[in-house]
């Protein structure tokens, strides 16, 4: 059995532990902000917090999230206290189809810990996450400015 | 005009003290009809429901797959109604059907087709670049219907004539008297009025034309906004299916012994290729289905599987295959001539100076963020279907084709919001192989397409190579042009600049098909702009002119010139001249640049609007390209919503640049190998510019589109600016390591 949290509320699992956490979450539990797509890892759309640190969860085995503290898109913020990175999201209108965002704010809420005042090179090096509408340039806007917030500037 | 024409009018009903507007074939009086429109009492009704607390919520028709939509659509309406719409509240509406009685001739022979209203079909499908053009009229006059309405309630309450009333922002307003539209609802909804009513002139617009976010931006952020594959029926079970990876291939035989073991998977049922006859395109691949518990145990089952495929008539076939067959093709194939005027081949004898070139580009993907995913529950008297396609009527009618005997009253479809459509979710392939399992085992199915799914059996942009001679005079007029374009199964983008602004011209085409192919974001001007626009390019280079200025000079000398197609008729001179300039000036061009950068532009017209690009690039000595500057320009007509229009041409550009830099299938026996984003390259935003500025022209002729326009420039700038920069003409798509390996010569 393996027992860990979710959004702050304790969970246990008794199935097959070979099963990637991304399908927990959406199937099991009805987390459905985070999404599938490529299961590889490549992509990032499947992106939640373990720890407090990105993960792609569509390669994290259900065996190895035991005694994990795991944050999902529903628990970063909602909508009358959103999270900076969120705030910012929707104040720069980042989002086009929308479908690769839950991950896309996770990853950065994430890399914002490391990179509290991060450069353009630092978030080309290190956001690796896809939006295939590409809607990358309001993302770097956006994210700069959700740095702002997090840094108390605004 | 005389009596108001009720019969062509909307109708009214007050309902759940709201009015709810709908044209005469939704309303309950005709319920019984094959004309339906579901839960007219409770939901939003025909684009608009106004509730007594003045709470005002706006319909819109259109499935959005992220062009915005959901915020564009209903702007046109609530411009019209007059209210704040802010406080707007959107939802989209169920899909509209009625039975095909010859009255949309876009309805071909399909047993459906999109209601209407005031004889217009409701456009119900995002592709073409059309939710905008086709609704522009029909939400203005839906918005304006209410308007009147509520004041003919204000001006009877109130003992005045209509024509002394105003509305502001949700009141009726009489002299200093404000009455809330919310007040009125009931009355307005039942009383006669004896007057068409009049739309604004645009420039008495107050919605239109201002920036508005997205109003799905608050629920995407919080993980909140649903699609396809967030939905369950009670019941459903999870399908996967192993489909033949070799194009046109079959199951030759299979053994579902191991699958069968594993724990959840519960069924394992054939899919038979649609169509049977193998040698029309595939809609549905042959396969085997493992129908299981979970989606984990329907992968798991599926692995289980093994499978002896017949690889099919393609098994010989990669890329190099395809090469070699154009090659052949070109010399023994018959042509089909396009467009033809002047003498190409006298002109281009007496060319003081000639240019022959070819520029070659891969199959794309579409690649969708959201993979293909249909849920459908087949009952003996009721189809439930929950889809994320792009066209409403499409969803029915094809899933029609697997479930005959039913008839569409007995179809409850959902239309979900899109996770990227970009031309590949107009096929219901998802849908229809959900609809075949269900009817297998009696079951509510999802079918989740992998990505490896996805990458596998795409509808790909067509695989082509583009052929040019061009010949310029003593003076560096480009007077003869020959495109000949070599397909696997393009169209021809037979009007494009700059076919009508050479003297002698021919433009010519030829198809040999291989994969399955379907529309990709701007079909057939995604990879003319890409070849047409470095064409140019190079001619202008030739004639030692600066690229912008050959261009224009083209443009001002042939004038308007003839676009007959889809979405348009005419190519605008000046509109064009004036996106290059727009995007020429954001971009800065012509000012002095560090050793290594350079600058590049292109424009095209796609569906009727008008874009242009221009890219600073940096190539350093080792080959390694960063894009540094990119700018935008588009000119849609009348642009509904600046703020969503940007979006679109930011996502045009970067689009463009992603396919032009890495994006190629590969091949082997005519299969799909890089199928995971690991080998399938798609830019990330480390390769995008750190400067993007995108700019929409503002003007008031009725709109075309932006979904797709920005995309076809974005490719020829870019390779037009690496040739500034470093001297590398860039003949094949993708630019990949080509610079890295030009550099090193």
């Amino acid at each position: 059995m393996v027992k860990f949290m979710v959004n702050g509320r304790e969970h246990t699992f008794e199935g097959d532990e070979d099963m990637p956490l991304l399908w927990y979450l959406r199937e099991d539990v009805k987390l459905t902000g985070t999404k599938f797509g490529c299961g590889i890892a490549q992509c990032g759309a499947c992106t939640v917090h373990m720890g407090g640190m990105a993960q792609r969860s569509c390669s994290v085995p259900m065996a190895a999230v035991d005694g994990e503290d795991i944050v999902t898109i529903e628990g970063l913020g909602d909508q009358d206290r959103l999270h900076a990175v969120q705030r910012a999201w929707v104040e720069e209108d980042v989002a086009q189809c929308g479908f690769c965002q839950s991950g896309q704010i996770m990853a950065v809420a994430s890399f914002l810990k490391d990179f509290p005042n991060p450069t353009d090179e630092d978030i080309d090096e290190n956001h690796t996450n896809l939006c295939r509408c590409a809607s990358y340039a309001r993302m770097r806007i956006a994210i700069h400015k959700a740095a702002a917030y997090l840094r108390g500037e605004a | 005009m005389g009596n108001f024409d009720r019969r062509q009018f909307l109708k009214v009903t007050a309902a759940a003290g709201a009015l709810v507007i709908s044209s005469p074939s939704f309303s309950f009086a005709q319920n019984g009809s094959k004309d339906r429109y579901r839960n007219l009492d409770t939901n939003l009704g025909f684009y608009l429901k106004i509730d007594t607390n003045n709470m005002v919520s706006i319909g819109y028709s259109v499935p959005d797959d992220g062009t915005g939509v959901n915020t564009a659509l209903p702007m046109l309406v609530a411009e019209e109604l007059d209210v704040d719409f802010d406080n707007v509240n959107v939802e989209k509406l169920p899909p509209l059907y009625k039975e095909n009685d010859g009255s949309n001739p876009r309805g071909g022979d399909a047993p459906y087709i999109n209601q209407t209203y005031k004889g217009h079909p409701i456009h119900q499908s995002t592709g073409g670049s059309q939710s905008i053009r086709r609704s522009y009229e029909m939400l203005r006059m839906a918005g304006a219907e209410a308007r009147e309405r509520l004041k003919q309630a204000a001006a009877d309450d109130l003992g005045v004539n209509i024509s002394s009333l105003n509305t502001d922002n949700g009141y009726v307003i009489s002299g200093n008297q404000k009455i809330s539209y919310g007040s009125l609802v009931e009355k307005a909804a039942i009383v006669t009025l004896t007057a068409e009513p009049k739309l604004k002139s645009p420039d008495e617009y107050k919605v239109i034309g201002t920036d508005q976010p997205q109003k799905v931006a608050g629920d995407i952020a919080i993980g909140a906004q649903k699609y396809v594959m967030d939905m369950e029926l009670p019941g459903m079970l999870n399908a996967v299916i192993a489909r033949c990876p070799h194009a046109d291939g079959l199951v030759k035989s299979y053994d579902d012994t191991e699958a069968l073991k594993v724990p959840g998977v519960r069924h394992v049922v054939r899919v038979n290729r649609i169509p049977e006859d193998i040698n029309e395109q595939k809609y549905i691949a042959d396969g085997v289905a493992v129908i299981a518990d979970s989606h984990w145990a329907a992968l798991k089952g599926r692995e289980a599987l093994e499978i002896e495929w017949d690889k099919g008539r393609w098994a010989d076939v990669d890329n190099a295959w395809i090469d070699r067959n154009f090659d052949k093709v070109i010399v023994e194939g018959k042509t089909n001539v396009r467009l033809e005027h002047g003498d190409f081949d006298k002109a281009f004898a007496e060319a003081d100076k000639t240019l022959e070139v070819a520029y070659d580009q891969p199959y794309w993907a579409h690649a969708t963020m959201e993979t293909p995913c249909g849920i459908v529950d087949v009952k003996s008297d009721k189809v439930t279907v929950i889809a994320g396609n792009q066209t409403a009527v499409r969803v029915m009618n094809d899933l029609m084709r697997v479930l005959p005997g039913y008839t569409h009253d007995q179809f409850d479809v959902t239309l979900m919001r899109l996770g990227s459509g970009f031309g590949r979710k107009f096929i219901v392939d998802a849908c229809t192989e959900a609809a075949v399992l269900s009817k297998a085992v009696g079951k509510p199915i999802k079918v989740i397409w992998t990505r490896e799914d996805d990458l596998e059996q795409d509808f790909y942009n067509p695989k082509g190579r583009h052929m040019f001679k061009g010949g310029l005079d003593k003076n560096g007029k480009l007077v003869a042009a020959n495109y000949f374009h070599c397909s696997t199964d393009n169209d021809f983008a037979t009007h494009a600049f700059p076919a009508h602004h050479v003297p002698n011209y021919r433009g010519e085409v030829i198809d040999s098909k291989v994969l399955p192919s379907g529309p990709w974001r701007g079909p057939t001007e995604n990879v003319a702009g890409y070849a047409m626009q470095s064409f140019v390019d190079e001619m202008a280079h030739l004639a030692g002119k600066d690229p912008l200025q050959f261009r224009i000079d083209m443009f001002k000398d042939a004038g308007d010139t003839p676009a007959p197609g889809f979405s348009s008729d005419i190519m605008e001179a000046d509109r064009f001249i004036n996106v290059l300039q727009i995007a020429a000036k954001n971009l800065g061009w012509g000012k002095e640049l560090p050793k290594g950068h350079g600058m590049g532009i292109a424009s095209f017209m796609t569906f009727g609007g008008y874009a242009a690009c221009a890219v600073e690039v940096k190539v350093d000595s080792d080959g390694t390209l960063t894009i540094i500057n990119a700018s935008g320009a588009a000119d849609p007509g009348i642009a509904i919503n600046p703020q969503g229009c940007r979006a679109q041409i930011e996502s045009g550009t970067l689009d463009g640049f992603s396919a032009a830099l890495g994006q190629a299938i590969e091949l082997e026996e005519g299969r799909v190998i890089n199928n995971n984003f690991d080998t399938y390259q798609m830019a990330r935003i480390g390769t995008s510019p750190h400067m993007l500025t995108s700019e929409v022209v503002r003007n008031h002729i009725d709109p075309k589109g932006l979904g797709e326009m920005s995309l076809p420039p974005a490719i020829p700038a870019l390779c037009n600016a690496i040739f500034d920069a470093c001297g590398v003409r860039i003949r094949k798509l993708p630019i990949a390591d080509q610079l890295e390996k030009a550099m090193k010569v």
